[in-house]
């Protein structure tokens, strides 16, 4: 159950606290999921006071909220929302923070209890975490609790992460920590330990016995948009690879944890990460493909290029497109390719998992005129959350022709109400302790141990491998449909 | 010529397509989506945009298919996506839901090369299929990524004056890619061809085949493509191979010597007669005007049978229900197409 806290939200001028944060825990007050004594308190450099900020919530609010914005819930909202304008590294803007909580605590009835959101570049972790603990405000009275949502990226590599890791560890423990990948909020990512371990058809045939391959792909058709300066030191496997896709693999790959709490559930994840296998340059090489986008054409409009975008550099060698083959080196798992690919600028948005099985023996119908196709069971993480299952069925008529259809199951319609977005649900999770969904240290610093080999073959090796180019508006590099050519498979159509 | 968009549903921006769709579904909960395949018409000019929209129209009770019109002028002095939604719909029996399929429409203005793949990845209903019926005159105009993406391509090598060069390009784009290729004017002949193919199943006609001598086509004008995609059937079925051809003509040997083919043309049906000289037997197929028959006529020494047998439609309505209800490879048409390409 969520409990009573004030929530600080470091980075209340930033983009995601307009677009996600608050428009989240507006609607978790709307829906009653907010506990009535909560309040939300904006921290940051710029001078304005509580009735500015909050018209300029309300304004981005009513454009982000899934439900749109109710006046008479909004006002009930907006009383418990406060602006604290402040440098991060001032001391004196952490003492008076710690007496407007104790205020409100009195106040509100909020108990002591303090959720620390940090929703700033991360290089100023470091040092917002410093001054919250200078001041006191990771020191919860008996009975309540303080606690820290981090935004990714964890750092850059190994090192940084385990920096940033080492400075939250300073001021939080692990228990206390939150390490927030949206993707992880997503009704159907929450779904998969459903679907697998709540369904006795799926989890007998979950292994290299009968399982040719899992896919997961993430999709954009945006661009860079404005974070360019971002971005170009980023790249797609840093922003993405790292985080949303290693999370999802994990989840498809582990196996049934002892129960449902936060560390059992991590315990398997965090043993997928350690049974990837490692690769080495000469598997960079092969098995990961690296693409940037060219121009070409989104919508029927021009759209230009990776490097011709704002504030990019015009030489930039960063990735936009990446696609890899991996291996979860276990019992399950032995001998079934994991193909990831993530990229902006694509033809179509969209996040999945893939699970294509082996055809079935084809002693029956294996002729040319009746080719077999695998059955798949595919997981839509975004749009459009849900499951669908691609059965092979025989065309009505007279002759024996066999085709694909798919059984379809949509979040949309089945349940008659919306899902709440991701960040409603890990707020909620952290204000209930609840961790199962966030990431932890362990998970985080493997993960990068594994991507770091790919940066190392890209960046630090005299003959790296070629960054392809790809037209916007297409499926990626010719490149990667070579990687699954090479095996025999192509790329599920999106 | 300016585009008639009356019925082409509502026009929407390109970027919210997918809203408007689920915005159309949403609206109206008396209707049930069914979508087996994406059906894509690629198409030039706007007259076309309209008939093939009464052309979806039909299909909606037989299949069940998203379908994207995406129509474009290469002459077009502007450089714009215009871009509609709609919903075919019919009721398959009183008191039930209706049974919808959507229609996406866009009309590139100017070069489609660029364009087309990103219009139509985008559109497509996850998936599934895909199933493209290229209606433009030239194949140039399609961009080869495109290719490689069709399962099934459907094209008419009829509309086509000179078939040989397009169909070369197909061919070449795709080389062993597994997209079927589904040529209307091979389909154009399908009922014939099992109709003649019967003629032959009885034991003491079986041996007839290796005996025949003769074959003369009648089609009709514009219709020699279909003509000779049928003498490629027979060559590649009974393993003939071409030595000599002259402008109506073609001379093919196989194992029990040469075996003479006219093609003539005449107004009338598609193939409106097709006669075989086989030793003591002839064959003789006959399409009559203002007819859905062939009239078959089996002459032996001694008795003369005759047989009625379902023709094949000219409607291109029917022929294409015909193609999107049968699925499978077309192997026969491949080896076909490579016999008769001497005479395209």
């Amino acid at each position: 159950m969520p409990q009573p806290c004030n929530v600080v939200i470091f980075g209340a001028s930033g983009d995601l606290t307009f677009r996600k944060l608050i428009p989240a825990l507006y609607n978790l007050a709307a829906d009653g999921d907010l506990p009535s004594a909560a309040n939300i308190i904006g921290f940051a450099r710029r001078e304005k006071t509580d009735e500015t900020w909050r018209a300029e919530l309300k304004e981005t609010t009513a454009k982000c909220s899934r439900s749109g914005l109710n006046e008479e819930a909004w006002n009930g909202f907006a009383s418990r929302v406060y602006y604290h304008p402040s440098e991060f590294g001032d001391a004196a803007g952490y003492a008076t923070l710690k007496k407007k909580l104790d205020d409100l605590d009195a106040k509100s009835g909020t108990r002591g209890n303090r959720l620390f959101y940090l929703s700033v570049s991360p290089a100023e972790y470091g040092g917002i975490l410093a001054q919250i603990a200078s001041a006191g405000l990771n020191q919860a009275a008996p009975g309540a609790w303080a606690r820290v949502i981090v935004e990714k990226p964890f750092g850059t590599d190994f090192d940084t992460a385990r920096e940033l890791n080492e400075h939250i560890a300073h001021a939080f423990a692990e228990r206390d920590t939150f390490r927030i990948d949206h993707y992880l909020g997503k009704e159907t990512a929450q779904n998969i330990m459903v679907l697998r371990f709540a369904n006795s058809i799926f989890e007998p045939l979950w292994n290299h016995r009968y399982v040719d391959n899992v896919q997961i792909t993430s999709a954009e058709t945006l661009g860079v948009e404005a974070r360019g300066p971002y971005y170009d030191k980023s790249g797609a496997l840093r922003d993405m690879v790292q985080s949303h896709l290693v999370q999802l693999l994990c989840l498809t790959a582990m196996e049934p944890p002892t129960d449902l709490t936060a560390d059992a559930v991590r315990d398997e994840k965090v043993k997928v990460v350690r049974a990837l296998r490692r690769m080495t340059p000469a598997d960079v090489a092969r098995d990961v493909i690296r693409g940037q986008y060219a121009a070409g054409s989104m919508g029927g409009k021009e759209v230009p290029a990776y490097r011709a975008e704002d504030r990019v550099n015009p030489q930039s060698m960063t990735e936009t497109y990446v696609a890899l083959k991996l291996h979860v080196d276990n019992w399950r798992w032995h001998g079934v390719p994991f193909y990831v690919r993530v990229g902006k600028r694509l033809a179509k948005g969209g996040g999945e998992i893939a699970v294509q099985f082996k055809e079935a023996p084809g002693v029956l119908f294996n002729s040319e005129e009746a080719p077999l196709g695998a059955n798949q069971l595919v997981i839509r993480i975004q749009p459009d959350e849900g499951v669908s299952l691609r059965l092979q069925c025989k065309v009505p008529g007279s002759t024996l022709h066999i085709e694909p259809v798919k059984m379809d199951f949509h979040y949309g319609t089945s349940f008659g109400r919306q899902s709440p977005e991701a960040y409603e649900r890990l707020i909620l999770d952290a204000m209930s302790g609840d961790a199962t969904l966030f990431a932890r240290r362990d998970e985080v610093e493997q993960a990068w141990q594994f991507v770091d080999v790919i940066e190392n073959a890209w960046h630090k090796s005299d003959s790296p491998p070629p960054l392809c180019n790809y037209a916007s508006g297409t499926w990626g590099p010719k490149e990667a449909d070579d990687l699954m050519r090479l095996d025999g498979r192509e790329w599920r159509r999106m | 010529m300016p585009l008639d968009s009356a019925t082409l549903g509502t026009p929407v921006e390109v970027a919210n397509i997918s809203k408007e769709l689920k915005k159309l579904w949403s609206a109206d909960q008396t209707r049930t989506r069914a979508t087996l395949f994406n059906f894509a018409i690629v198409c030039q000019g706007g007259d076309a945009m309209r008939d093939n929209t009464d052309l979806l129209a039909r299909f909606v009770g037989t299949h069940a298919f998203r379908a994207l019109l995406i129509g474009f002028d290469p002459a077009a002095e502007d450089s714009k996506v215009d871009a509609w939604v709609n919903a075919n719909c019919y009721l398959p029996k009183a008191g039930a839901k209706h049974v919808c399929s959507e229609q996406v429409s866009l009309f590139i203005h100017g070069d489609p090369r660029s364009r087309l793949p990103n219009l139509l990845f985008a559109q497509l209903d996850y998936d599934l299929p895909l199933t493209l019926w290229w209606r433009g005159t030239d194949v140039g105009h399609m961009n080869p990524e495109v290719w490689r993406w069709v399962d099934r391509l459907i094209f008419d090598s009829t509309a086509w004056p000179a078939p040989r060069e397009p169909i070369s390009a197909i061919r070449h784009q795709l080389g062993t890619h597994r997209t079927v290729l589904c040529d209307l004017a091979w389909t154009r002949t399908l009922h014939l061809r099992q109709s003649l193919a019967q003629m032959f199943d009885l034991p003491e006609h079986a041996a007839a085949l290796n005996s025949l001598t003769t074959i003369r086509i009648t089609h009709a004008p514009g219709a020699r493509t279909v003509a000779a995609l049928l003498l490629g059937w027979f060559s590649a079925q009974l393993g003939w191979y071409a030595h000599g051809q002259g402008a109506s003509h073609i001379r093919f040997t196989g194992d029990k010597g040469d075996i003479l083919c006219h093609l003539t043309e005449a107004p009338g049906a598609t193939i409106s007669r097709v006669v075989l000289d086989a030793g003591a037997i002839t064959i003789t197929a006959e399409r009559r005007p203002e007819t859905t028959f062939l009239h078959i006529v089996v002459a032996e020494p001694g008795r003369s049978t005759e047989h009625i047998m379902p023709a094949d439609s000219d409607a291109i309505h029917q022929l294409l229900d015909e193609e999107l209800a049968g699925g499978g490879r077309h192997r026969v048409y491949l080896k076909a197409l490579a016999a008769a390409e001497p005479l395209l």
